[in-house]
């Protein structure tokens, strides 16, 4: 490493003198950005895993609410102008509006309390604190049939800030459970099978770390004794999360003799990016392709996914979707906010039609599928970041018990808290939970 | 390896004119050839792996009590405190328990060092005081506030020592050692996490003034304004200035990119430097800088309300409540006006009662503002033109208010000089900040004595911020839990 001196020709004599190029590894960096092309994958034609599922996709920044809310109710009501975008799947979801969070602020930390429904400034003294999210719960009851409990998506990875959160997910002491952003990663971390063969190693390793959280939870007691008891409250989440990583280890143990599917990439733009403009509608594609793949082989039956954080995403055009929000009635702003929203419900679309299109016993995957799209704000008519009539959608799931094509409305000063729609789809994909932040029960006009 | 850059090489020229034109001479740079050589090392095996792993003829005379003697060096650093015969025999049994499964003695004792770098006393500042609030803190625990009050990092050798020999629960001690961090580098952090939290410089770049009206804002811009507000305080925190100069300076600490983007000439280089405001530029004390004034808009346009409040809260001390349930968004049109400036279509905030409560008292200091838009630049006009041009029939900025009392303020100099009248006001606040950073908990009423106190200490040493420093750190509260 050191030592090209003393005596020999240093290199870069050598370098100088044959005037040579000296191959380089290939960085990452160097390579010129293939522009990400659209997709070419094609669903499967039979799924084998037979289990219900959820999946949680949120859009930020609300949507073009006028163009959002159908006029008439009911199984047979009138597509809004937006909603026409899914008119070849009409029958395969149900519309729910002037519902929202009756303890949540909205706005742009509308991402943070879409599944926990909480009351982000409820403990006196403290900034934030969120509680769990209702994939959490589900996650909990499928988790140990499954490699990964569940997965977590999202435009930028990590768990972002607090009230402008990366990550849908929150864990039971109400902590931010990180997302991933690069498809690459996902797929590595999904499909592709450890490169340490030697199971013994593995093993050892396992037992090892197991040793040292052992050690660590003794001093925690110890000093637990110790403090005051808001330290105390503080030094639980720590035991928690130690908790959790010991429970990691151990599902790491169980599955090691288990292989990973064998799923191949072919058609999948694993290198679109998510924070580039244009690669916005290969990179929703993808995300939602490896959704896909992931229920298809039961490595999760619960998947949240974060198109974008609040303030941030792009339309399927590469537009500023965030300055949009703020149109402030205009109607100029107004048409091209609609514009994105047609966008996303095309890539929903097309997401639901992966789904129909893979047969599974007497139907198709979207049957045992719950799917939730929406927003946690809504700019409503002047632009502003209000928490009320929030735009959500249920689609798929017919065979868990939800009822389909139809606009269910209610009034957004007078509606049950949108935590009612939450357990109720939970309870459908198997939960067997009865509580749940501020829900007050189940909604029978949605699930039977 | 990695390579690491900062800047993006802004899409935008920053003179218009050339925004089209991409086939104008300009100077380039061509890379032949890179070299890089490395990893260079001073020693080998190096100094991180023998500061724990230190020379000892105990490692070839008794490896176990090698072991030990390493554990006990590293805990005590770790935990910040002595550590007691049972602790190391813990760690140690750990050793022994994977020692069979590893192959290299340096394996083996990462396994106990895993585990005190993972243990509850290492990851938090523990000061175990069950119940009892006002009980005073070991010599150990002071050392550690300190040491993460200045230095946001843990004690180093000599407070170790003088913790050891009991020497810091003496006030004197504790006021000499600020004079000894304070001169160390390591008292970057303070200015870093201080200035980031206080200015809330931390949301600097979350909600960015839009690419399309505001050219000139790029990621080299971002990091220089940023850079520009730690330089700033750095400057009074290491030169014992006068504090209250903050609020209006004659000098402003620059790099060239805000030399050009401010109108001060003849500032060459990225690195921040003090420079004397010329002439004519209104810059000089926090509130001219573009840290806060793009921090206080909303990306598209300015917030005098945001500015409003910034100042009371920050500068001044004062809460001004939230708004009214339902308040909403502004409107972007005001009905029969072309054109309608921000002060104008804020005019509702008078017209109303309940809202004219707060906001006569938020909204002056925010239009005395109105000359700095989103990004910060100085403007006489407000711009209504495509992509943010000025457009010579724009409205011209209205920078004058009038304060709650009565007395009439015009831009940002009014600004300024009106918070000078009420310059104790900034002071209290700026000593509530510090002592809230310093102590790591919310102040309440009983430390009202401890912040006027602290003021008061400060006034009769030069009114530093060095001399607030040494006051917060001699008082009760802070040898106290």
């Amino acid at each position: 490493m050191n030592g090209f001196s003393s005596g020999r020709l240093s290199r870069r004599h050598v370098l100088r003198a044959a005037g040579a190029a000296v191959s380089l590894p290939l960085f990452d960096a160097m390579l010129p950005r293939a522009w990400a092309a659209p997709s070419t994958f094609e669903p499967l034609p039979k799924s084998e895993a037979v289990q219900p599922r959820m999946i949680c996709c949120y859009v930020p920044n609300g949507v073009n609410i006028i163009d959002w809310v159908p006029t008439d109710t009911g199984e047979n009501y009138t597509l809004s102008p937006t909603l026409k975008t899914l008119e070849a799947y009409r029958s395969d979801f149900t519309v729910l509006t002037g519902m929202g969070h009756p303890l949540s602020k909205g706005g742009h930390s509308g991402a943070d309390t879409w599944l926990t429904g909480a009351d982000l400034a409820s403990k006196p003294g403290s900034d934030y604190n969120n509680s769990v999210s209702i994939d959490q719960l589900v996650a909990a009851f499928h988790g140990p049939h499954t490699r990964y409990a569940s997965v977590q998506l999202s435009d930028m990875s990590g768990t972002g800030g607090a009230g402008h959160s990366h990550t849908l997910s929150f864990d039971a002491t109400g902590s931010p459970l990180p997302a991933e952003n690069s498809p690459r990663r996902l797929f590595e971390r999904l499909f592709v099978p450890e490169s340490t063969a030697d199971r013994a190693a593995a093993l050892a390793r396992y037992a090892e770390r197991r040793s040292i959280l052992d050690a660590v939870v003794g001093d925690a007691k110890s000093l637990h004794r110790r403090l005051g008891t808001t330290d105390q409250k503080k030094l639980d989440e720590y035991l928690s999360s130690v908790r959790d990583t010991e429970k990691q280890v151990e599902r790491m143990e169980q599955w090691i003799d288990r292989p990973k599917p064998q799923v191949s990439d072919k058609g999948l733009q694993l290198d679109s990016k998510s924070i580039d403009a244009h690669d916005r509608p290969m990179w929703v594609d993808v995300m939602l392709e490896l959704a896909y793949l992931s229920f298809l082989t039961d490595t999760t039956r619960v998947i949240t996914f974060e198109w974008s954080r609040e303030a941030g995403g792009f339309g399927m055009g590469g537009e500023n979707h965030h300055e949009l929000s703020h149109h402030g009635g205009d109607a100029g702003m107004l048409g091209k906010l609609a514009v994105i929203d047609k966008g996303h419900l095309e890539k929903l679309g097309r997401f639901m039609g992966m789904l129909k299109k893979t047969a599974e016993a007497d139907g198709s995957m979207l049957d045992r599928t719950v799917v939730l799209y929406g927003s946690g704000m809504n700019s409503g008519k002047g632009g502003d970041h209000s928490p009320k009539n929030l735009p959500l959608l249920v689609a798929g799931g017919s065979k868990l018990g939800v009822k389909l094509g139809r606009h269910i409305a209610f009034e957004e000063d007078k509606h049950p808290p949108l935590s009612n729609v939450l357990l109720s789809l939970a309870q459908r994909v198997g939960c067997e939970g009865e509580k749940f932040s501020d829900a007050t029960g189940i909604l029978s006009e949605l699930v039977s | 390896m990695s390579l690491n850059y900062a800047y993006e090489i802004p899409s935008v020229p920053e003179n218009q004119w050339i925004q089209n034109h991409e086939n104008f001479a300009r100077p380039t740079a061509l890379v032949d050839w890179i070299e890089i050589e490395g990893p260079i090392y001073d020693a080998w095996p190096p100094s991180s792996h023998t500061k724990i792993l230190f020379d000892s003829p105990l490692k070839s005379e008794n490896l176990n009590d090698y072991v030990r003697a390493v554990l006990e060096r590293f805990m005590s650093e770790a935990y910040r405190r002595p550590v007691t015969k049972e602790e190391v025999d813990e760690k140690f049994a750990l050793y022994v328990a994977n020692a069979k499964v590893k192959k290299s003695f340096v394996e083996k004792v990462k396994v106990p060092l895993t585990a005190v770098l993972i243990n509850p006393s290492f990851l938090y500042l523990a000061e175990a005081h069950p119940g009892n609030f006002s009980e005073p803190l070991t010599d150990h625990e002071l050392a550690t506030r300190l040491s993460y009050f200045l230095w946001s990092s843990q004690p180093d050798a000599e407070l170790r020592q003088l913790a050891d020999a009991g020497k810091l629960t003496d006030p004197k001690t504790r006021r000499e050692q600020v004079d000894r961090m304070l001169a160390d580098p390591k008292a970057d952090a303070l200015v870093q996490n201080f200035v980031g939290q206080w200015l809330g410089l931390r949301q600097v770049g979350t909600n960015p003034p839009s690419r399309d009206l505001y050219p000139r804002y790029d990621r080299h811009l971002e990091v220089s304004i940023v850079g520009e507000s730690e330089a700033y305080f750095k400057e009074f925190l290491q030169h014992d200035l006068d504090v209250r100069q903050m609020i209006k300076s004659d000098f402003v600490t620059i790099n060239e990119r805000l030399g050009r983007f401010y109108g001060i000439p003849d500032v060459r280089g990225d690195a921040f430097r003090k420079v004397s405001v010329p002439e004519g530029v209104s810059r000089g004390g926090i509130v001219t800088q573009a840290s806060i004034l793009s921090l206080t808009s909303n990306g598209t346009r300015t917030s005098p309300v945001k500015r409003g409040t910034w100042i009371l809260k920050t500068l001044l001390g004062t809460d001004p409540g939230l708004p009214v349930a339902n308040a909403g968004e502004i409107a972007p049109k005001v009905p029969g006006i072309d054109k309608a400036t921000v002060r104008q279509r804020l005019e509702i905030h008078r017209s109303l009662q309940q809202c004219a409560r707060c906001h006569n008292k938020i909204d002056p200091l925010g239009f005395a503002l109105e000359n700095f838009n989103a990004a910060g630049e100085w403007r006489e006009q407000e711009a209504f033109g495509y992509k943010g041009n000025v457009d010579i029939n724009d409205p011209k900025i209205d920078a004058s208010s009038k304060m709650p009392d009565g007395t009439k303020i015009v831009g940002v100099a009014g600004l300024q000089q009106a918070m000078l009248k009420q310059d104790d006001l900034f002071l209290k606040s700026l000593a509530t900040h510090l002592t809230t950073y310093a102590l790591g908990r919310e102040l309440g009423l009983a430390d009202q004595p401890l912040v006027d106190g602290a003021v008061a200490a400060m006034k009769e040493d030069g009114t530093t911020v060095r001399s607030l420093a040494k006051a917060i750190v001699a008082s009760d509260a802070f040898a106290a839990k």
